[in-house]
């Protein structure tokens, strides 16, 4: 049972990708959401059994999905939902824009269906190694993704992206490898020594140098894809080049599994050299990010790029979490990914529509999009609120938590310190994005933007974080205590 | 066919010579037809390392990953990368940002350095290659400094993929290797990445005239 949902929920939907690439036009938008059906269908089936009886394993145990997995598994189906729902919208403008060739629609949904199908992967491996093949994978399709417009800054992203990404794998499998190493001693050649599981059992017994060294080595390689900073220098370009539904699923998923491949380590660099090492490095690292992204926020002129540096923001954000530790701040941590998830990859679809309507992703020429585009518009500014931390909304309370668990943990310094660097990254972020909202569209602007089904699509995933903030159910905090213990070093 | 540890062991460090050697001249060359097949010989000869390993440690896993490695980056690899220079009007790389005999002398620095730096890691104990870890160091370090010292996508590339010849190189010298599932993930990913690397190289053709990366400064802040 537990293989077929793991397969329905990943294998499927890439193999039906396969099928969208083949059909052509007309039918790929229709497979592609049967496909993303049956992987939803799939994946929370598989996630609830996890939740309701707790961890399952398959595969000869090459998978074992534990609550934290399957909790980034509901993750990247939730994101890529938001994506998949504004692909055809997108799709169209570009072929109404006449940039869109005969066969690239196909094309798109196939590499959709496979860069989201990579990504649901990642969560599900215990081994390491495959785990590491599953997000080189992710990295090749969404590079291909990046550049589908084929402009010549599209080419510059994507080039980018593919040789930065492709070193900054090679050191997370040069981690890989090390940490592989570190267990030889122990279990022998035996390739049960690459899974998380035998990993974490035998932890205190780990080559203590060897470990080191594979955690600095993961700590590149997985920060390259996660945006940390100084690692981050190709995710502006990529993340603001790509069509908005591929930047949505970049933002708001791949670096939330770029960062959930990192806390792996980081769970078995705890386990066996305690907790100073690499909390340490996560925590400087974190604040790293949220340094430098701040004066890229606030003298930002491109409206997609901004959403980009704010990723990086966030992004070091989580990581600072992490670093922090200690129930409160790991709650935080959990919460701030969905929560950023859903609200980044909305603002991005709502970017996205207005740059290809008014033609220029110029912040200063595009204002008064609340007047002339009002479902983008207050999408984008309920997003913007919400990715700033206002309350009420799920990420107020996590960015709370975060930061009250990280002085709870004896980081008080650093936790001041990421508090007053978020307050600036908010002011600058939401006075760009009001000068987009505001005043008038001005002479010359095309005419108001339609919506119809366009305002749901905008408007549950935001609704949603807004309720995280109000109300918590008792069985999701009970799923959220379970994926904390699991971040805490315990037994999901 | 078996081998005894000694003569595997020499074969090993015979092969990670003659990369290192190989690495050193292809960070110094601004040919980019003699740098496919520099990079060709040197992807054969970590597959050989590769299998020499398996040969000696009854470790079947590498004689397949080493005949896949030898297939995909000897053989694959440079035929696609061939290719793509006949199509290319620019088959030298010009005005690299560091002189070669620069390059030249950094390369011969960096194998001094990984020397000094490997020494005290514990190698794996089946066969005692000795040198075979430091090469791996200074090949990775030497597919960087070819990566950031190139303009040309071609020869990017060719930097990406003495970069992963040296993480080869330190996965059967750290231990024997990793599990076959993986190494053939491995293989298979880096395949892929070359098409792709292929495919915006050609579009770099149509749309800009050229694969010289200097024409992607644009994105900005």
């Amino acid at each position: 049972m537990t293989e077929l949902l793991v397969v329905s929920a990943t294998a499927v939907p890439a193999a039906l990708g396969l099928a969208a690439w083949v059909a052509g036009d007309r039918w790929a938008g229709r497979l592609a959401a049967m496909a993303f059906t049956l992987a939803v269908v799939a994946g929370s089936a598989l996630a609830t059994r996890v939740f309701v009886e707790g961890t399952l394993s398959a595969f000869g145990d090459q998978v074992v999905v534990d609550a934290l997995g399957a909790y980034m598994l509901v993750l990247v189906l939730a994101v890529s939902a938001i994506a998949l729902a504004g692909s055809p919208d997108h799709l169209a403008h570009e072929r109404a824009a006449g940039r869109l060739r005969p066969g690239q629609a196909g094309r798109y949904y196939a590499l959709l269906l496979w860069f989201m199908a990579g990504l649901a992967t990642v969560p599900l491996l215990d081994n390491l190694g495959l785990l590491w093949v599953a997000i080189e994978a992710t990295t090749i399709v969404s590079a291909l993704l990046v550049g589908f417009a084929r402009t010549p800054t599209a080419i510059e992203a994507a080039w980018k992206y593919l040789i930065l990404g492709s070193v900054g794998i090679g050191f997370a499998l040069l981690g890989t490898l090390l940490m592989y190493a570190s267990s030889v001693g122990v279990l022998g050649e035996t390739s049960d020594a690459l899974t998380w599981t035998r990993l974490i059992e035998i932890a205190p017994r780990l080559d203590a140098g060897l470990a080191r060294l594979a955690f600095i080595f993961a700590l590149a390689g997985y920060g390259t894809k996660a945006g940390l900073v100084p690692f981050h220098t190709w995710l502006p370009d990529a993340h603001s080049q790509a069509p908005s539904p591929i930047s949505a699923l970049l933002s708001g998923a791949a670096l939330a599994v770029a960062l959930y491949a990192l806390a792996r380590f980081h769970l078995v660099s705890v386990a066996a050299l305690g907790p100073g090492f690499s909390s340490g490095l996560l925590v400087i690292f974190g604040l790293l990010g949220l340094a430098v992204a701040l004066p890229f926020i606030v003298a930002q002129g491109d409206l997609k790029r901004l959403l980009a540096y704010s990723s990086i923001e966030h992004i070091g954000l989580a990581t600072l979490a992490l670093g922090f530790g200690g129930r409160l701040a790991l709650l935080g941590f959990v919460v701030h990914l969905f929560g950023h998830g859903l609200a980044k990859s909305t603002i991005f679809l709502a970017a996205g529509r207005l740059v290809a309507w008014r033609g220029s992703r110029r912040i200063g020429r595009m204002s008064g999009s609340l007047s002339a585009a009002p479902a983008d518009g207050r999408a984008l500014v309920l997003a913007a609120l919400l990715l700033a931390g206002l309350p009420p909304s799920g990420i107020f309370v996590a960015e709370i938590a975060i930061l009250l668990g990280g002085v709870d943990m004896g980081w008080g310094v650093a936790a001041a310190a990421a508090a007053a660097l978020l307050a600036l990254a908010v002011a600058g972020f939401l006075f760009h994005v009001l000068r987009v909202a505001s005043g008038s569209p001005g002479a010359g602007a095309p005419g108001p933007l339609p919506s119809r089904r366009w305002a749901a699509i905008l408007t549950v995933p935001l609704v949603v974080v807004v309720l995280a903030g109000l109300w918590t159910p008792a069985p999701l905090s009970a799923v959220l205590e379970q994926v904390v213990l699991v971040l805490g070093g315990g037994r999901g | 066919v078996t081998l005894d540890a000694r003569t595997a062991a020499e074969l090993v460090d015979a092969c990670a010579a003659g990369i290192v050697v190989l690495g050193v001249a292809l960070a110094a060359t601004l040919s980019m037809g003699r740098a496919i097949w520099l990079v060709a010989v040197q992807s054969i000869l970590t597959g050989v390392a590769a299998m020499g390993v398996g040969l000696a440690t009854g470790a079947d896993h590498l004689l397949i990953g080493g005949l896949l490695a030898i297939a995909a980056k000897g053989l694959v690899v440079p035929l696609v990368l061939g290719s793509l220079l006949r199509r290319s009007p620019v088959r030298r790389e010009r005005r690299p940002p560091i002189d070669p005999r620069l390059a030249l002398v950094a390369a011969v620095a960096i194998v001094f350095a990984a020397s000094a730096a490997a020494d005290g890691i514990p190698v794996a104990a089946g066969v005692a290659a000795s040198r075979a870890l430091p090469a791996a160091i200074a090949t990775v370090l030497t597919g960087l400094l070819i990566i950031m010292t190139r303009r040309k996508a071609l020869s990017l590339v060719v930097g990406l993929l003495v970069f992963e010849n040296g993480i080869a190189l330190t996965a059967f010298s750290l231990t024997y290797g990793m599990p076959l599932v993986v190494e053939l993930g491995v293989v298979f990913d880096l395949l892929i990445t070359v098409v792709v690397a292929w495919v915006y190289a050609r579009r770099m053709l149509d749309v800009l005239g050229s694969t010289s990366t200097d024409l992607l400064r644009s994105l900005r802040g």
